[in-house]
């Protein structure tokens, strides 16, 4: 049965989040996830969201899934120590380098490879298998023979994204936002949070999403309002699918999302996965598509909204 | 990560060289590539100087820095500049070789159908005497898309300047490199993030005033 997995972008969210029916959430610790500051979280208040985790039998993973400065992996080798020493487990890594001195320090941790880990073939996901991962995540652009040929042949966990957004780039090989605008702010544990790298910090400026116009070597106009495309998508038709093929995780991605918005996404995801379960000959899609077609509108405002203000950010 | 991989399964044939997508950003992900074949690795474009020495010393592998030319910002799987599929598009394969920029603001960059990169040419040349200092010995004079009459001048300019930056003493920034590097850059020059600053921007006080807004 594949376990539904949802944001965590605050306490609030946390409880939402597991209250609409989330088997388990992820949460970042504070300068080490894909996301700014206030959609991650501090050791205690991650403590507290794994003491309600664990209260409902179910699983907590914290992101630490940036790649950070060498001079930072002592850092993040007191963070996790830390958080292992409270009871937490489960971690979400980009870094293969991280990834083994993680679980070679602590043998008992369970490792998932990143989304920023670009896995899009057996291959990637062998080579993250070997440095400590037990499962990994599925780069959006992955294909069905792929997923299927990992779950048949790579003996790794598969996770695939069902509400996230297909970048324009291959999303972790991406550094358009901090050639623009890139800075440093270095937070009262020592990390940097590198605010404009996705990669780094997780602050992306979403560049790709302004409107370009496309000049050509003599400086003539030769398309003007060029898409970088960088769309948010909601998969509903393949869940189907993805719980016959025995995928491990379906994800709902989302932290800076509303609270509302992301109990309401999980309650979908939640009671589709049930109906598909529970008759899968009988199962159609086509009930379903009014209510998820006013999640999506709702979405995409929000995500519109958020997107032109950190456009605008990014010219301050 | 897959391709160093399947390397490493048939025997380790070739000297494997990891490139800037492979976001090697700490000196434990070099060592895992080291320990899985690698024996040179170009970190991520984000990674500074400062970050790549550390990096360097403490990975015990080879370090790649990019010089000059454009710096990688994004890689994607289908061509932006064709409208139809490569096998049927008449303009493939012909536009990734021509110049396309992609403007908006005060920003520049450079679209290659399936890749971006910076508007600006990365630039060290100034800062050449540091590097090696530093102790870096591979560099870097990226070529991808260029002309052949980019890839030999800039060349012959690092070729020079490097020879005098090894041989120690003054390091001057002579005129006639300064006009070869700026006649070959159209959109400007910047030094990327070897400063810790964003890609676009220059640090150095010889080629700043090549650093133009658009």
């Amino acid at each position: 049965m594949a376990e539904l997995l949802a944001s965590g972008g605050s306490m609030e969210m946390v409880r939402a989040a597991f209250d609409n029916g989330a088997d388990a959430v992820y949460v970042g610790a504070t300068g080490w996830s894909r996301r700014r500051a206030e959609f991650e979280m501090d050791d205690a208040a991650i403590v507290e969201a794994q003491r309600y985790a664990r209260s409902a039998g179910k699983i907590l993973r914290v992101a630490f899934n940036t790649l950070p400065a060498s001079s930072e992996v002592p850092l993040f080798m007191a963070r996790t120590d830390a958080l292992y020493a409270a009871g937490v487990r489960d971690f979400i890594l980009t870094d293969p380098g991280l990834m083994m001195a993680l679980k070679n320090r602590h043998p008992d941790t369970i490792l998932h490879a990143s989304v920023g880990c670009t896995i899009i073939n057996i291959q990637d996901a062998l080579f993250y298998k070997e440095a400590g991962a037990s499962q990994v995540v599925a780069e959006c652009r992955m294909g069905k023979a792929t997923m299927r040929r990992i779950k048949a042949e790579a003996g790794v966990g598969l996770e695939v994204l069902v509400h996230a957004t297909t970048c324009y780039t291959l999303l972790g090989r991406c550094t358009m936002s901090s050639y623009t605008k890139y800075g440093h702010r270095v937070d009262a544990t020592g990390k940097d949070h590198f605010p404009g790298s996705p990669n780094r910090g997780g602050l992306c400026y979403r560049i790709c999403l302004t409107d370009w116009d496309q000049v050509g070597a003599t400086g003539e106009i030769e398309a003007s309002g060029v898409e970088l495309p960088n769309r948010a998508y909601f998969l509903a038709d393949d869940i189907p699918y993805l719980i016959d093929h025995g995928v491990d995780t379906i994800k709902i991605q989302g932290r800076e999302y509303s609270v509302p918005l992301v109990g309401r996404m999980v309650r979908f995801y939640r009671d589709l996965i049930d109906a598909c379960v529970r008759d899968r000959a009988g199962f159609r899609m086509d009930p379903w598509r009014g209510r998820m077609a006013r999640i999506v509108a709702d979405r995409d405002a929000e995500r519109s909204e958020k997107t032109a203000g950190l456009i605008s950010e990014s010219l301050g | 990560m897959g391709v160093l991989r399947m390397l490493r399964e048939k025997g380790g044939p070739v000297p494997a060289h990891m490139g800037a997508y492979a976001n090697v950003y700490t000196h434990l992900a070099a060592g895992v590539m080291r320990d899985a074949g690698a024996v040179r690795v170009r970190p991520n474009a984000e990674v500074s100087l400062d970050e790549m020495t550390i990096l360097a010393r403490e990975a015990g592998v080879e370090v790649e820095v990019l010089v000059h030319g454009k710096i990688p910002l994004g890689v994607t799987d289908r061509c932006f500049l064709l409208t139809e599929p490569e096998e049927t598009d008449p303009k493939c394969p012909s536009a990734c070789g021509e110049v396309h920029w992609l403007t908006s603001r005060q920003w520049v960059l450079k679209t290659v159908g399936k890749g971006v990169l910076s508007g600006r040419d990365m630039c060290l040349l100034e800062h050449l005497p540091r590097l090696v200092a530093d102790g870096f010995r591979v560099f870097r004079v990226e070529g991808l898309y260029e002309t052949a009459a980019y890839r030999s001048e800039i060349g012959a300019v690092y070729r020079e300047a490097l020879g005098r930056a090894f041989a120690g003493g003054s390091f001057a920034l002579e005129k006639r490199w300064a006009d070869v590097v700026r006649r070959h850059a159209p959109r400007g020059l910047c030094n990327g993030y070897s400063f810790g600053t964003a890609g676009r921007t220059y640090v150095g006080t010889v080629l700043q005033d090549a650093n133009s807004d658009i």
